[in-house]
């Protein structure tokens, strides 16, 4: 049987280093039974969870500083465990400069960035928040569903910011061939694999085309189920140092880059 | 811990794919993932679209293996041209299945009782629980068969992390509804709300085989915070029973 799921059904933690960089606090229109960041923590304590980078819900939507306060909020109160993307939303070049240097300044670890607002990506009220991410060497999360002009835009991101991490979250929830395809063209790209559906053999086709070293994992809690999202990883059939690197690894080799690792 | 699992199937293909699930690849990742029996269905359904060939492999495949039960389809012969809804139940029980499948939107009929109150009261007669699929059967329609048939017992999956608040009603309302935990089911602190409210009974684990990861449910189920006693009912003891109570 799988060692992870043997572990699992014996009512023990995993036993490997594991950091979620994809996770959440606030909450969108659907029932979540409990949102709050002790749940996400008692949820990481269980499975072993060191830390997890959260972005606040609002950051789609215009009251992205309401939402950056309260990550603030839950960094503060576990300190090391929950690390905070800066939820951008473009109000303009100038105040998404000043809002992003505000957060970093206060401890964040990265950008997170949702085009729910309707704004690509690529739009010029972005710009100094892509070029801070390149300059601090930070990682930027950005919402993907594998749509062409989303992943072009993403794409010339990437290129202007070679320092940067760039995460693509939800990887292959559509148009697997298409993340593959932008792996190759942007060597400072990771896959982030958070997705709902789990789809069997996906995390080990795409650490066949791409590498383990550039795939991260996240879960989407306080939405999604963090055991639910580590079962993928677990299942792929992948050797125990290639799922250490999908889990955690590379996890770290991007904060302590962007000089947060210590605190994980 | 035992491990049944209400939601996965074999034998079919789908759009994309260029060969069939087989069942070896349903019993290894069984194997691989500690899980000791299955309600099998001919799936993925999408292309599968004769419904007498597709349950005759069916119960061939599953013969072999104890621990895997069919679910085979169920048509309502609202045209005649099927064998009737009673012949098909006592079909499906002569063959060892343990629930049945109804697939409205592939096998293009509608859920309303001037066509299909046959097919429901010859499976309620026969206590054949019903596989149903929440992306075929929404949740108005779900209650609206559980309601006029309340003795059928029905296993509804395929339910989406956004469902929540629809489900906990539906399952308190309509005690004959059971509901699969596998694929699209992630809630994050989900299956602990249910449990507290009461429905550990209604629950079933399912993984969702073979479109998605199997291990993904064990893990859901295997380290939700819940009483070892309520996690046996979920993992296998409730789909048992309903299993058990066929054509009884």
């Amino acid at each position: 049987m799988n060692q992870f799921v043997e572990k699992a059904l014996a009512g023990l933690p995993p036993g490997l280093d594991i950091i979620d960089m994809h996770a959440h606090v606030g909450c969108f229109s659907y029932t979540v039974p409990d949102r709050s960041v002790g749940s996400i923590v008692a949820s990481m304590d269980r499975l072993g969870i060191a830390a997890a980078a959260v972005a606040h819900i609002r950051c789609t939507n215009a009251d992205a500083e309401y939402g950056n306060e309260i990550v603030c909020n839950a960094m503060q109160e576990y300190p090391g465990r929950i690390l905070g993307y800066v939820g951008v939303f473009p109000y303009g070049r100038t105040e998404v400069r000043r809002n992003v240097e505000r957060w970093l300044g206060e401890g964040f670890s990265g950008l997170k960035f949702h085009d729910m607002n309707g704004i690509p990506y690529n739009h010029p009220s972005y710009a100094h928040a892509h070029a801070i991410a390149n300059e601090r060497r930070i990682p930027m999360l950005f919402h993907t569903w594998g749509t062409e002009k989303q992943l072009d835009h993403v794409g010339r991101i990437a290129s202007a910011c070679p320092d940067a991490p760039v995460l693509l979250a939800h990887a292959g929830a559509e148009a697997e061939e298409r993340y593959v395809d932008f792996m190759k063209k942007h060597p400072n790209a990771f896959l982030d694999v958070t997705y709902s559906r789990s789809p069997r053999g996906l995390v080990r086709r795409f650490a066949d085309a791409v590498g383990a070293a550039r795939m991260v994992w996240g879960s989407d809690v306080n939405v999604l189920n963090q055991a639910q999202q580590l079962g993928k990883v677990f299942g792929s059939g992948l050797p125990l140092e290639d799922m250490q690197m999908i889990l955690a690894g590379n996890a770290r080799r991007i904060l302590e880059q962007a000089g947060a690792a210590s605190s994980a | 811990m035992d491990l049944f699992d209400a939601q996965c199937g074999a034998l079919a293909t789908e759009p994309g794919r260029t060969r069939r699930v087989a069942v070896d690849e349903l019993l290894q990742s069984m194997d691989d993932c500690g899980i000791t029996g299955a309600l099998v269905r001919v799936a993925p359904g999408t292309l599968e679209t004769d419904v007498d060939l597709a349950n005759r492999r069916l119960f061939d495949a599953c013969k072999p293996h104890d621990q895997l039960i069919p679910c085979p389809v169920v048509v309502p012969n609202s045209a005649g041209d099927l064998p009737s809804e009673e012949q098909q139940a006592a079909d499906a029980l002569a063959n060892g299945a343990g629930a049945v499948w109804v697939r409205p939107s592939i096998d293009d009929w509608i859920v309303a009782d001037w066509l299909c109150a046959p097919l429901f009261d010859a499976l309620e007669a026969k206590h054949l629980p019903v596989f149903a699929d929440a992306g075929m059967i929404d949740f108005h329609t779900m209650a609206a068969i559980a309601a006029k048939w309340p003795r059928l017992p029905f296993i509804y999956a395929g339910l989406h992390y956004r469902d929540q608040r629809k489900l906990v009603p539906l399952l308190r309302n309509f005690p004959n509804v059971h509901a699969s935990i596998g694929s699209n089911y992630t809630v994050h602190s989900g299956l602990e709300h249910m449990v507290a409210q009461g429905l550990a009974k209604q629950l079933l684990f399912g993984t969702g085989f073979p479109e998605s990861e199997p291990a993904a449910a064990v893990m859901l189920l295997a380290c939700s915070p819940v009483s070892d006693a309520d996690r046996q009912a979920i993992a296998a003891g409730n789909l048992v029973s309903l299993v058990a109570g066929a054509g009884r």
